[in-house]
Order: structure tokens, then sequence, then C-alpha cells
């Protein structure tokens, strides 16, 4: 592994910065829509996971998958001691996507460190993945090093949010009945956009 | 419980295993394949993941309180504010609020109506086998009933175990392993003889009023 600071110290400092700051403007959409999500999967880890500390379940769920629908379709499953083969088919149905995300980044992410790839990789969720997509720097390794804070920051936001919800939830005396519903409407709101998505490009094509 | 905390770190390990292999299959396609981008287009993405994302619903849908109108009227609210303004955020939040202001006061009949006391036992085992209400039923099929009568996990389940079965570890073992592993973790075993005395207590306090048979399982379900 190449010696990172060092690999980065070729970048000025100020452009550093500037480079730091536009990710995390970027990312503060992001961060409104992770926390409160995060929240909310953590807040259902804790009232319907029935697992001991889910504050801690919670948070490891969000390091582990950094995907929020998972996150979110694992408590009922866990909580009903599911199989492994179960779980693993459930990911499988759920993050199918993420399969067809890296097509767009391979020769754009060709040449980076292997363990700072593995990182982006790992952290490739719907948001963070468009925000890369959208990254406009040309120069690699700045491009680079936009890629990083980007994956950093709305990981962070992420597992912070799921913590955050776990701690509130098992601590807080909020009432958590129905809590369920915003898994419910998760996948409503997805499926209307891509309905509307749909039609929209129908729209288009006809004319 | 360390039973339970192994399984859990192989659940999220599974998951994070199986969502990462995803997300590096491109990454791997192109270095096995020596091509900078990966052959398969993008447009399997767009069809497969509709149909994903229904079945998803559908899942979701399972385990709220569909004897009420409420979980349909929530779906109609969050769609519709996402047609009208298209911001996920306000459309989950906006549902799921109004679903926990309904569901917590006048929404959960089919919990209320069910009476979860040791004089009225839903389950029986008997030597005909478990009873569920008058049926004879398998484990299994006991278990699907109590899911299709949204029979909440959070309350204790009394389990009548009558005094001639003869079986001693079938009861235990059904609460164990067909239970608790469904997520019924409170249940008691109540044996026939001490439940014979507490509805004989409950006959001499409301004298003059006859009871019907002992066995009388819940009337509303």
């Amino acid at each position: 592994m190449p010696n990172v600071l060092q690999t980065y110290s070729q970048i000025a400092a100020k452009e550093r910065r500037a480079i730091i700051q536009r990710a995390f403007l970027n990312s503060l959409p992001v961060m409104m829509g992770y926390l409160t999500m995060g929240f909310a999967a953590g807040v259902l880890m804790a009232s319907k996971g029935n697992v001991p500390c889910p504050a801690f379940w919670a948070g490891l769920c969000g390091i582990g998958f950094i995907s929020g629908t998972l996150s979110f379709v694992i408590v009922p499953a866990i909580a009903a001691n599911q199989g492994y083969w179960q779980i693993a088919l459930l990911s499988l149905a759920i993050n199918f996507r993420y399969a067809f995300y890296g097509i767009s980044l391979v020769a754009k992410w060709k040449d980076f460190p292997f363990f700072q790839k593995l990182f982006l990789i790992h952290s490739l969720a719907d948001e963070i993945f468009a925000l890369h997509v959208a990254c406009k720097i040309k120069n690699p390794l700045k491009n680079r090093y936009y890629c990083l804070w980007n994956g950093f920051l709305n990981a962070s936001y992420w597992v912070t949010g799921t913590t955050l919800g776990g701690l509130a939830g098992s601590e807080l005396p909020i009432p958590t009945r129905g809590i369920e519903f915003t898994m419910t409407a998760l996948f409503l709101v997805i499926f209307t956009d891509q309905v509307k998505d749909f039609i929209a490009k129908r729209k288009k094509d006809l004319r | 419980m360390t039973e339970r905390v192994l399984y859990l770190f192989g659940a999220v390990a599974v998951g994070s295993l199986v969502t990462f292999g995803l997300r590096a299959l491109p990454f791997v396609i192109a270095r096995l394949t020596r091509k900078d981008s990966a052959c398969f287009s993008n447009r399997a993405g767009a069809v497969i993941s509709p149909i994903v994302i229904f079945a998803l619903i559908l899942y979701a849908y399972k385990d709220l309180e569909l004897a009420t109108p409420w979980p349909y009227i929530a779906g109609v609210i969050t769609i519709a504010l996402q047609i009208w303004k298209g911001k996920a955020i306000l459309s989950i939040i906006a549902g799921t609020i109004f679903y926990m202001a309904v569901i917590a006061n006048a929404g959960c009949v089919t919990v209320n109506e069910l009476e979860y006391d040791a004089n009225k036992p839903l389950l029986r085992f008997t030597n005909k086998g478990i009873m569920f209400k008058e049926m004879a039923v398998t484990p299994a099929e006991a278990i699907e009933l109590l899911e299709k009568n949204n029979v909440p996990k959070d309350k204790t389940l009394h389990i009548l175990v009558d005094a001639d079965y003869t079986d001693k570890r079938a009861p235990w073992v059904f609460q164990r392993n067909y239970l608790a592993r469904n997520g019924w973790t409170r249940s008691i075993l109540v044996h026939s003889r001490k439940w014979e005395t507490e509805s004989k207590l409950q006959k001499e306090q409301n004298k003059g009023r006859t009871t019907s048979s002992r066995m009388d399982a819940p009337d509303k379900l």
C-alpha cells in the first residue's frame, strides 16, 4: 500500500481544503436524509429487533451494510431468528441493484490503491454513488480524494443515525407502536418514484 | 444469550458479505475480463428493481395491523404526498406519524378483542395433539395460525397442558423451538390441575352464572 498521506500531499493544502469543503457541502442534503432514515432504522431495531443493546446492533448493521433498505428489512428477519441462507437471499434480492452501480465507475477507479478502492466499494450506497458520478473533478488524484471524503462523510451520517436511533429507541420512552410503518413507507416512496420515472420516460419516448 | 449474540453477528456478517459482493461484482468482472467496463447492460437494473421493491412492499405490509383500514390509508397518504411533493423524507415521516397516531388509540381492534389469560388459553396440549381453539393442529400449523391471527408477540401466551397429557417434553420443546424461534418469547405452560382450581375460584366468584365447558377457547379471534 502506497503512503496515502504522501500521495495526497501532492495536492496543495488549500486545494485539499476546498475539496473537503465541496464534499461536505454536497453531502448536506444526504445528511438530512441519512440521519433521519438511519434514526428510524435504529428505533425499529430497538423496538422490533428483539436484540440486547440495540444501539450496538443498529450501528453494526449501519457499518456493515451502509444500505438503508437492508438495515430495515433485516430487523424482522433477525427478530424471527431466520436462517443465514434466508438472510443471504433477502440481501441478494434487496441489494441486487448495487451490482450495476460499479459499472460506470470501473474505468474511473481503475488505478485506485487496493484498500481505498475496497472502502469506496463498501460504501457504494445509492446517494453516495450518485454523488460519485456527479463529481466533475477531472484530475484522478483529486477525484479520488473527493470520492474518499464523500464516501466517508455520508457513511458516517448513516452510522451515526442508526446508532442514535438504537440508543433513543431503547433508552427513551418514545411510543414505538406502529414505527414499523417507516419501512413500508420507504418502499412505497421508492416504488412511487420508479413509476413516476417510468411514466415520464414513456411520455418522452412517445413525443 | 451467547447463542443469540453469535447468531446476530453471523446474520450481520452474511448481510454485509452479500452486499459487498454485489457492489464489488462489476470490478471483479472487469478485472477478470481485463476490460474497463463490464459487458452487461445497465438496463437489467432498471427492470428488476421495481419488481423487487413491489415484493418488499408486500413483505413490509405483512407485519402491519391488516385487520384495520389504517395501513392502507397511511399507504395512500404516503404515495399521494410523494406524487404531490416528491420529497421522500416528508412522505415517509408524515405517513409513519399518521399510522403511529391512529394505531396507538383506535387501531388495535385485533389486539383488544383477544384475551390472553390463563382461563382462556389459545393453545392446549391434549392427547389428541395440539389444539388451537377446537382444531387439532401440528406445531407448524399452530405457529401459522398465531401468525395469521396477528397474536401479538409482546404479550404473554398461556398454553394449557391437560393433566393426563403424558409427554412431559413436548410442550416445552414446542415453547422453545416453535414459539420462541418465531418471536413469541413470553409463554407460560399452565397445567390443568392448577388451572382447574383457578377456574373453580372464579366460578365461586360469579355464582349463579353458569359457565360453559372449561375448555372454552376465546370466542372472538
